[in-house]
């Protein structure tokens, strides 16, 4: 499907064709998700996020206009839900993190070297360490490796010139790369 | 701050050279192999790439497009369900708001004029006599000629030499209306203060008496405009 073809649907879905509205769902349903998912941390979440995502899409159908990418379009969508829910979600997550962080010492603990061992691989750490980015830096980091979308879309997506998107994207890779190098040891990558 | 601005423009240029959004990748690339630090921050950056391209997203879970297509069918929740606690809330306040505006707003005081302020009429009476509304009209003509409107607030800071100019502007004005209504034979009698003595003095006799007033005298004066204003 090409991106005029999404386009295409998206004006057919406006009038009522829930069949090339449900063409879109399938088609941006994965990296929606994904994006979600590397954002939140969980699954659960992620899929009512992206539900969400796309009720919106779909009611405002009709007023957007052809200016971008679709892609672009529904990430936005995505991004300011996520951004909803991480906000509404802030405060339960910030106590459970806290309760956590004094109950078991998991989170504290990955950084210590007898934990080290407990860590079933570097991969699972990368995962912790994109969790442990704060979410402006997040949302470029995971729209640039795991969209591998180019700045220019990804400035559009997150509402800042581009220079921005390089700048945190420059400090999302290098928090990343000191977090595995504190918690897996220097020569882990 | 000008090592670390340097560093993070290093950091931007490496992530460029990486992301293929380099002007210029062959110099770029020479740069990172010159520089043993930006060399090894290279490498770590392309294998946390190889290690991002090993993780797994799960599975969406089976029927995710048909909840998308049954909640879009279904009716749709509208902004007032949603925001409602917080529309009560706002109502709430604004009738907490209203409430108060009305409880107290009879009380506030009203800043005192200046010493030498008239108070405005109170009651445009439609019964007045002409020569009254005559007067009433001389006022507004001089107040519009001095550049001043009538309302309550612009009347009391009517500083005191624009007053003594209404003040004379007014009794020329009352005397030649009077002279007009005499010629025609109409008896009518202008319009005088009283100076609590039973004399009564004009406009021009009462204009000369102010303008030797100091702040208390002016007080007195200002009493009087007020109670022939009111009894007009």
């Amino acid at each position: 499907m090409t991106p005029d073809e999404d386009w295409s649907r998206a004006r057919r879905a406006a009038k009522g064709d829930m069949d090339a509205f449900a063409a879109l769902v399938n088609r941006y349903q994965r990296p929606v998700i994904q994006f979600c998912y590397r954002m939140t941390g969980s699954m659960v979440d992620a899929e009512d996020i992206a539900q969400e995502t796309f009720v919106n899409l779909y009611r405002s159908l009709d007023r957007l206009r052809q200016e971008s990418a679709f892609s672009t379009v529904v990430f936005c969508y995505a991004r300011n839900a996520t951004l909803n829910h991480l906000r509404n979600t802030g405060r339960r997550r910030r106590w459970l993190d806290a309760f956590r962080r004094e109950n078991d010492a998991s989170a504290a603990g990955w950084e210590r070297p007898d934990r080290r061992a407990q860590a079933k691989d570097i991969a699972t750490m990368l995962d912790a360490g994109i969790a442990a980015l704060a979410p402006e830096f997040r949302e470029v980091f995971i729209l640039r490796e795991f969209e591998g979308l180019d700045y220019q879309r990804i400035a559009g997506i997150a509402g800042c010139p581009v220079g921005t998107v390089r700048s945190r994207l420059a400090r999302a890779r290098e928090q990343l790369r000191e977090y595995l190098a504190r918690t897996c040891g220097d020569g882990a990558l | 701050m000008i090592a670390q601005n340097d560093e993070m423009k290093k950091l931007e240029r490496l992530g460029m050279l990486l992301d293929g959004e380099s002007a210029d990748p062959e110099g770029d690339l020479r740069w990172v192999e010159s520089d043993a630090d930006m060399a090894r921050r290279y490498r770590d950056y392309l294998r946390i790439r190889d290690l991002v391209n090993t993780l797994e997203t799960p599975d969406t879970s089976a029927g995710f497009t048909g909840r998308v297509l049954a909640r879009v069918a279904g009716p749709e929740d509208t902004v007032i369900p949603r925001y409602r606690y917080a529309l009560a809330a706002g109502a709430l306040i604004m009738l907490g708001c209203l409430f108060l505006y009305l409880r107290f707003a009879g009380n506030s005081e009203i800043p005192s004029a200046p010493h030498m302020a008239a108070e405005p009429p109170a009651v445009v009476n439609e019964d007045f006599p002409d020569a009254d509304m005559a007067f009433m009209s001389s006022i507004a003509e001089s107040a519009e000629f001095l550049d001043m409107s009538l309302s309550l607030a612009s009347l009391e800071e009517i500083p005191g030499e624009e007053l003594f100019s209404l003040v004379a502007e007014i009794a020329s004005d009352e005397e030649a209306l009077s002279g007009a209504l005499e010629e025609e034979g109409t008896a009518t009698q202008a319009l005088y203060l009283e100076d609590g003595t039973g004399e009564a003095l004009s406009f021009a006799e009462l204009f000369d008496f102010v303008e030797t007033l100091d702040a208390m005298e002016a007080d007195v004066v200002n009493q009087a405009l007020r109670a022939a204003l009111e009894a007009a």
